[in-house]
């Protein structure tokens, strides 16, 4: 069961680290039917062997490999290694744990517990993790903590990463409360909820006099425990995750007599597990970037292509083919005009002429015939043959009859869609699992400002998760605080004159231009309009604030540049709020136009620029046709003041 | 921070109704209300200053739990003291309508002096703590304010900080340390008495590089003196002009002491001093202040914003489809240009390189990213990795000397000298409006010297720079010069409004310059 | 495949510096002498030729598992002549230097086959290894003590991040001379800060100064004095990253421009065009940008190169523990070192 490499003479003080190499989940349904987790190929490359490499760079001299799944395939496998010599075998042990009737992270450790093959401090590693963290510091300084704190039972390890970033899963967004010893003392798992509120307990801020929040932090999936982890799971038949260790530690601290530390790392120092296709996607670009150096893709095996292309031995690619930014394993034949792009075929896949493959991954021994299109987060589980012309869409398919096949499930003769992900179902994975959306990242780069208004309306977690990341438009910044400075000026009832002052302000903050600032101040306004609700009423609330505003205004429309700007930032409310009335531009220039901000040939002159068939041309029609009607009629009144 | 306005204003309101409709005067008017008002706001800070020290211990929220939410740190403390501040403002209403700059010497000395030490403690460390900050929020403008608020006072306080630390030189570049003794700093604090408070708050940009890049600069310092001409209230029997003249003399003066003007900023005051002696003396003062206003706006809009609109259009010219585009640091036209060839429609891959201990880059990486340009990012020492893979290198300049040397961001040289020893084009572009009579052969004749001790932090890596403990070692200091000079065989061609010339061209269009002037 | 057991030293030896238990060339120089010693003294072999192949195998191994490392497979390429000469010697047939006449009219019967076995072949070697030990120990010191020949009064000397042999260098120089140094950070690694520390404490004055301001610096420098990775055998360099911008800097100033290097530095490779895949090595990004960047990091791609090539043309003198050479000497000292039938291997 256990296989020796070379005898590590040192009993005493050994380095440990125990690695569960199941996921226990169906992340990776239909893939994972063929290929345990351990083994799926990242780069070309075997997962485990990152991981192994990774603990023996990091000090690991004993390793626990904890498998209840494919067992035969992971031993094979590091035997294989041992044979052959790899890097990590010289200065570390493995020893394969199999374990069939483990149904969960949680069992793992129990079993573990009851061998009692564990002596000291020891490196917890959930599956899938790729990194280049150096162990040994990070054990010494948990080693300090425990002398200081008896009951410290785990530190997690932890790392910075802006919001948005690819290595950062949506799903295992954390928020954590730490006090100075970096003791956590509070930990939610956003992911899993919808909930944009979080309540945190009061009495760690009374029993602290300092406390950090900390939303910027994505978790490696590895940590240093003390011995006293393992008797917990034990004690505790309901701990079936990590999740539930850490949430059952921080329930009842004083029963359980066990605190949890964190450790955020710092420079070059990197970790990431791969839980889901997402951050199989993201780790494989990252340790392509390096980001996770000295570990590599094997030089050996692969060859780097232009556009980010990372190809397998015997893999060739023909000139009319389009390949970018995606992996291909060995012995994989591409057809004639081709396009592959930010996808994972696996090795020995047929790939026809003319087939177009996006966002996806295929499985090892796929055959893709003529013109078939596999789009947006598809998985091909292994043998699967895809007839001509077929076109997937975030589908999986397995070449085998899935058990609840259902008429309409059969693509062909060897592809059935398997129906996890399929339509929405009641069942509570399967709705998980579609609300993803996407199994894979896709052109995520413009859905820029979503976001960050989406994020969190408390400010200290703003600021803090944003610690290092560049700051936001300063323009954006600027309106949004005109609009703040406007609003509570109407309901506070507040002087125009220091509203102005207010703006001046944030605009030399924000260094924006009078431009810039015209175009927002009148934005800001009619956008203020805009919230009230919009029955009978609203035309009068809306001079009513316009009339409240008239010193601002005057203030700021002063010449005609101003107030072209201003009449583009009509355009521009109009333009962006659909559900506007017909009249509301009429209205708004009618007004304008009245109380003199705004005169006659700048109006027309603007009216010209616009585009002749837009919407907002028709809207505008009216209101100068009217005024070149009017303009025989009265000629002295159009002065501006 | 917003809120703490409010209540200040309440009294104003007679005064306010009786404003003319006609919009010169309005304007006039604002800003004279303006500057009181923020003057008044800044006597209401210093009695705040532990805030920004609050602000530092944003992360110790047991404190916090008082503030309303939404609300920077700063206004729930300020809120609290509304009352006092308004009992205050009542007081000093009286005899601030007529003497603005007067009332603040009001204070006794030694309250002042008491004050000085308090706020230049709190603003010490209002600045660290904006720079853990990663937007320019309301810090920055707190900071300015706070300097406003005693203007006189903030060369004294960096005074009193050199003073505490012994002063630290590299003897090769002695020449370039910024004299601080004391002697000349008694002067500066009288002369200040007639520094502009836009002025004041311009000096303490400068020196906190809030505001960095030779066109920033100089359009701040045009806002400013535009905001002078309009507030500047000639005393009686002197001509308007040459009042002016004097007191701008002092503003440059003190912007000389926060940090040495740019060449662009010297040319623009150059171009204004020259208008300021043509314009006629028969005016009344309003009209002198319109039509110094216009000269102003005239300036910024031919000489900067169209010159760098001309230069745009030149280099989008020159930019085709599948071109690699290295640029260096940080500069708002190279920025622009880029952006706009964006908009072309042309396909172009960028690298961005960058150096410590600014790293200015990364703002263009982050500005050129939103826009959707392919971006590269490297520091300095990685050029001649990526320089093979590079069509054309456009860089920035902070100005142009008469030798033909490119006077620019320390750093640009060694783009220049790498780019051509791979036979890579260099494209320098640089409004005319920078050039500068000015002959320089290496960057030592003239130079800037930055914050040294920047160069004692590292800021991506694990540990702590060794560097960071040594601040006493005598024999150890860093050097952290700003600019360095390009020779101009380094150059390929500099692209101005005028035409695409070879560097040594610039007294052919200095002489130009001076005939059009005159 | 060859068997594995045999090579258990030398995967030792690779994993301990992927494993950064050795650090320093000099390091690893000794313990890939200490490994050959073993081999030579314990190994099963029988003649010379069968002791050759044994190295030759390490050689391939190095080669295959650290690319980039240098000094271990140049101090086996030593030995492999070393072992060359020795059995020469012990035969009595050494050939007289190699003029053109005799390889012209060699007879093929007079070439050496190395397979006779020599009773003393062994106990020669190991006492010629325990010289180059010795050798190897002392070439740090032999170079620092050529210091006061290049340093002079009030020099101003500018070095770029840390090495341990500038380091001597310098220090050596200051007991004798006072001048300043410009040290270069050497930024995103900052060795420099680390160098400009211990210089300052051996009572040198040191400057630091930014990668960005080597150009501006450069007018007032007397001599650049470097440390390298390797001298490649078209007398060019790979050295840290950023070295190619001093050098032309230096050019650019007509600065001199010393290289100091350990003989065990110089290797039979030739770099000729700027292939970067294949010469460079990437580290992580992070420490150019860090990770907590966020979603820019998406979009974008860093680098942050290890090394620079450094053409033969920019460098002056490169100074080993035999004395200064210019560049175009490396090709000699190359034969002196290795034997021309070891350059590939």
């Amino acid at each position: 069961m256990s296989s020796q490499t070379k005898d590590i003479t040192r009993k005493e003080n050994v380095v440990q680290a125990i690695i569960v190499a199941d996921t226990f989940g169906d992340e990776f349904v239909p893939i994972s039917d063929t290929i345990p987790h351990a083994l799926l190929p990242v780069l070309n490359k075997p997962l485990i062997d990152y991981t192994l490499e990774f603990l023996s760079l990091g000090g690991i001299e004993e390793t626990f490999l904890f498998c209840s799944n494919h067992v035969n395939l992971i031993k094979e496998h590091i035997n294989k290694s041992i044979k052959n010599v790899e890097g990590w075998t010289l200065t570390m042990k493995v020893n394969i744990i199999i374990s069939e009737s483990c149904h969960s992270f949680g069992d793992c450790l129990r079993d573990l517990d009851a061998k009692g093959l564990l002596r000291g401090d020891f490196v917890l590693l959930e599956p899938g993790i790729i990194s280049n963290v150096q162990l040994l510091s990070l054990l010494k300084k948990h080693g300090e903590t425990t002398k200081f704190d008896k009951y410290a039972s785990m530190t997690m390890i932890l790392q910075e990463a802006g919001i948005g970033h690819i290595g950062r899963c949506p799903e295992e967004e954390i928020i954590i409360a730490t006090n100075e010893q970096n003791r956590i003392l509070f930990h939610k798992k956003m992911g899993k909820t919808k909930e944009r509120k979080l309540e945190f307990p009061l009495d760690i801020f009374l029993e602290n006099s300092e406390i950090s929040l900390l939303h910027n932090l994505k978790d490696t999936h590895i940590a240093i425990c003390s011995p006293s982890v393992l008797p917990l799971f034990s004690d505790n038949f309901d701990f079936q995750t990590k999740d539930d260790f850490i949430k059952g530690l921080l329930m009842n601290e004083e029963i359980l007599e066990g605190t949890l530390y964190c450790h955020v790392l710092k420079g070059s120092q990197y970790g990431g597990a791969i839980t889901n296709w997402r951050m199989y996607q993201a780790l494989s670009y990252e340790l392509q970037n390096k980001w996770i150096h000295p570990l590599s893709s094997p030089r050996k095996r692969n060859r780097l292509m232009k556009n980010s292309v990372i190809i397998g031995e015997n893999t060739k690619i023909p000139e009319s083919a389009h390949i970018e930014r995606s992996v291909l394993g060995e012995n994989v034949t591409v057809g004639q005009n081709t396009r592959v792009e930010h996808s994972f075929i696996f090795s020995d896949c047929k790939i026809a002429d003319d087939v177009i493959i996006s966002h996806s991954i295929i499985g090892p021994h796929c055959v893709l015939n003529e013109k078939s299109r596999i789009t947006a987060g598809s998985i091909l589980g292994q043998d699967t043959v895809i007839e001509k012309n077929l076109f997937v869409e975030n589908t999986l398919v397995q070449s085998t009859k899935p058990d609840d096949f259902e008429e309409g499930d059969k693509l062909g003769a060897k592809s059935y869609r398997l129906r996890i992900s399929g339509e929405e179902d009641d069942d509570l994975i399967v709705s998980s699992l579609s609300c993803k959306m996407s199994k894979m990242h896709i052109q995520e780069d413009n859905c820029e400002s979503e976001d960050e208004i989406e994020g969190f309306s408390d400010s200290e977690e703003e600021e803090l998760s944003y610690t290092h990341s560049p700051p936001p438009d300063d323009t954006k910044l600027f309106f949004t605080e005109v609009i703040d400075s406007l609003t509570r000026g109407f309901e506070d009832n507040l002087l125009c004159d220091n509203l102005i002052l207010e703006i001046n302000s944030s605009r030399y903050a924000y260094n924006v231009t009078v431009k810039e600032v015209n175009f927002n101040v009148i934005k800001a306004i009619l956008t203020m309009s805009l919230r009230q609700p919009t029955g009978v009423q609203y035309f009068s609330h809306l001079s009513r604030l316009l009339s409240y505003f008239a010193p601002v205004l005057r203030n700021y429309i002063r010449n005609e540049n101003a107030m072209v700007d201003s009449l583009q930032a009509i355009e521009d409310v109009a333009t962006s709020n659909e559900d506007l009335k017909d009249k509301w531009v009429m209205f708004v220039l009618q007004y304008l136009y009245d109380k003199d901000y705004i005169t006659e040939e700048v109006i027309l002159s603007w009216f010209k620029t616009l585009e002749s068939k837009s919407n907002f041309h028709s809207q505008v029609k009216p209101f100068t046709d009217w005024l070149e009607a009017a303009e025989e009629a009265s000629s002295s009144e159009e002065e501006s003041d | 921070m917003d809120k703490k306005k409010e209540p200040l204003k309440k009294e104003k309101v007679a005064e306010d109704g009786l404003t003319k409709k006609e919009r010169r005067a309005l304007k006039v008017q604002v800003k004279k209300t303006e500057i009181q008002n923020v003057i008044q706001v800044n006597e209401t800070i210093v009695e705040n200053k532990p805030n920004p020290e609050k602000e530092k211990q944003k992360q110790n929220v047991s404190h916090k739990t008082n503030d309303t939410p939404n609300d920077p740190p700063v206004s729930g403390k300020l809120l609290s003291d509304k009352e006092l501040r308004k009992l205050e403002w009542e007081k000093k209403l009286t005899d601030q309508k007529t003497k603005e700059l007067e009332s603040v010497k009001a204070l006794s000395k030694a309250e002042l002096k008491a004050k000085r030490r308090e706020q230049q403690e709190s603003q010490r460390s209002a600045k660290t703590s904006s720079k853990v900050e990663p937007t320019p929020t309301k810090t920055p403008s707190v900071n300015i304010k706070q300097s406003k608020t005693e203007p006189k006072k903030s060369p004294v306080q960096k005074q009193i900080i050199r003073k505490t630390i012994p002063i630290q030189r590299v003897q090769l570049v002695q020449h370039l340390y910024i004299d601080n003794s004391s002697e000349s700093n008694d002067k500066n604090s009288i002369l200040h008495n007639k520094v502009h408070p836009a002025f004041v708050r311009l000096g303490t940009q400068y020196s906190n590089k809030n505001v960095l890049g030779s066109n920033a600069r100089c359009l701040a310092l045009l806002a400013a003196l535009k905001q002078l001409v309009d507030n500047l209230q000639t005393p009686p029997k002197q001509e308007f002009c040459r009042y002016l003249e004097t007191v701008l003399k002092s503003c440059t003066n003190y912007l000389q002491n926060c940090r040495p003007l740019a060449v662009s900023m010297i040319n623009a005051l150059r171009n204004f001093n020259l208008q300021l002696t043509q314009i006629d003396t028969n005016l009344n003062d309003n009209e002198k202040r319109i039509k110094l206003q216009d000269v102003i706006d005239i300036y910024i809009n031919d000489d900067i914003r169209k010159a760098g609109e001309a230069i745009s259009m030149r280099v989008r010219e020159k930019i085709s489809d599948g071109d690699v585009i290295l640029t260096y640091g940080c500069s708002s036209l190279i920025r622009k240009i880029l952006l706009e060839a964006h908009k072309d429609e042309k396909k172009f891959e960028v690298i961005i390189v960058d150096s410590r201990p600014l790293l200015e880059g990364k703002e263009m990486l982050r500005r050129l990213v939103v826009a959707g340009i392919k971006c590269s990012y490297v520091l300095i020492n990685a050029l001649s990795y990526v320089m093979n893979s590079v069509t054309k290198v456009i860089l920035g300049a902070h100005a142009l000397l008469t030798n033909g040397y490119v006077m620019s961001r320390i750093g640009t040289a060694q783009v220049a000298l790498l780019a051509r020893a791979y036979n890579k084009p260099v494209l320098v572009c640089c409004e005319t409006y920078k050039f500068s009579e000015r002959v320089q052969t290496d960057s030592f004749v003239y130079n800037e010297i930055g914050d040294a001790d920047l160069l004692r932090t590292t800021h991506t890596s694990e540990t702590e720079s060794p560097l960071s403990k040594t601040k006493d070692m005598n024999k150890l200091m860093p050097l952290n010069l700003l600019y360095d000079v390009t020779p101009p065989d380094l150059v390929t061609a500099v692209v101005t409004e005028i035409a695409i010339l070879p560097c040594t061209s610039v007294p052919v269009v200095l002489r130009i310059h001076a005939d059009e002037s005159t | 495949m060859h068997d594995k057991e045999n090579l258990s030293d030398v995967s030792k030896l690779v994993s301990d510096i992927k494993h950064k238990n050795i650090l320093s060339s000099l390091d690893i120089a000794l313990r890939s002498e200490d490994l050959l010693k073993e081999l030579i003294s314990q190994g099963q072999w029988k003649s010379a030729r069968e002791l050759m192949n044994l190295v030759k195998i390490r050689i391939q191994y190095i080669k295959e598992n650290l690319p980039h490392e240098a000094t271990a497979a140049n101090v086996m390429r030593h030995v492999l002549k070393v072992i060359r000469e020795e059995y020469e010697c012990e035969s009595k047939r050494k050939v007289e230097g190699q003029s053109l006449h005799q390889l012209v009219t060699a007879h093929p019967a007079d070439v050496l086959d190395y397979s006779e076995s020599l009773i003393n072949l062994k106990t020669s070697l190991i006492d010629h290894l325990t010289e180059y030990k010795v050798e190897l120990e002392s070439s740090g010191e032999n170079i620092a003590a050529q210091a006061s020949e290049h340093i002079h009064m009030d020099e101003i000397i500018l070095t770029v991040g840390k090495s341990d042999t500038v380091e001597k260098f310098l220090k050596s120089a200051a007991k004798v001379r006072a001048f300043k140094v410009v040290v270069v950070e050497a930024a995103p690694l900052y060795y420099g800060h680390k160098m400009a520390v211990s210089l300052a404490k051996s009572n040198i004055q040191t400057t630091v100064i930014s990668d960005a301001a080597v150009f501006a610096m450069m007018s007032r420098v007397n001599k650049v004095i470097i440390g390298t990775h390797t001298v490649l055998a078209n007398g060019g360099l790979r050295a840290a990253s950023g070295i190619h911008a001093v050098a032309l800097a230096a050019k650019h100033y007509s600065v001199p421009v010393m290289v100091l290097s350990h003989m065990y530095k110089f290797t039979p490779l030739y770099v000729g065009s700027h292939n970067q895949e294949a010469f460079n090595i990437c580290a992580s990004p992070a420490n150019v940008i860090p990770y907590s960047a966020g979603k820019i990091l998406n979009s974008i791609q860093v680098f942050n190169p290890v090394f620079d090539y450094v053409p033969p043309e920019l460098v002056t003198l490169l100074i080993s523990h035999q004395g200064g050479n210019a560049p175009s000497y490396v090709y000699r000292l190359l034969s002196e070192l290795y034997h021309q039938d070891d350059y590939d291997i």
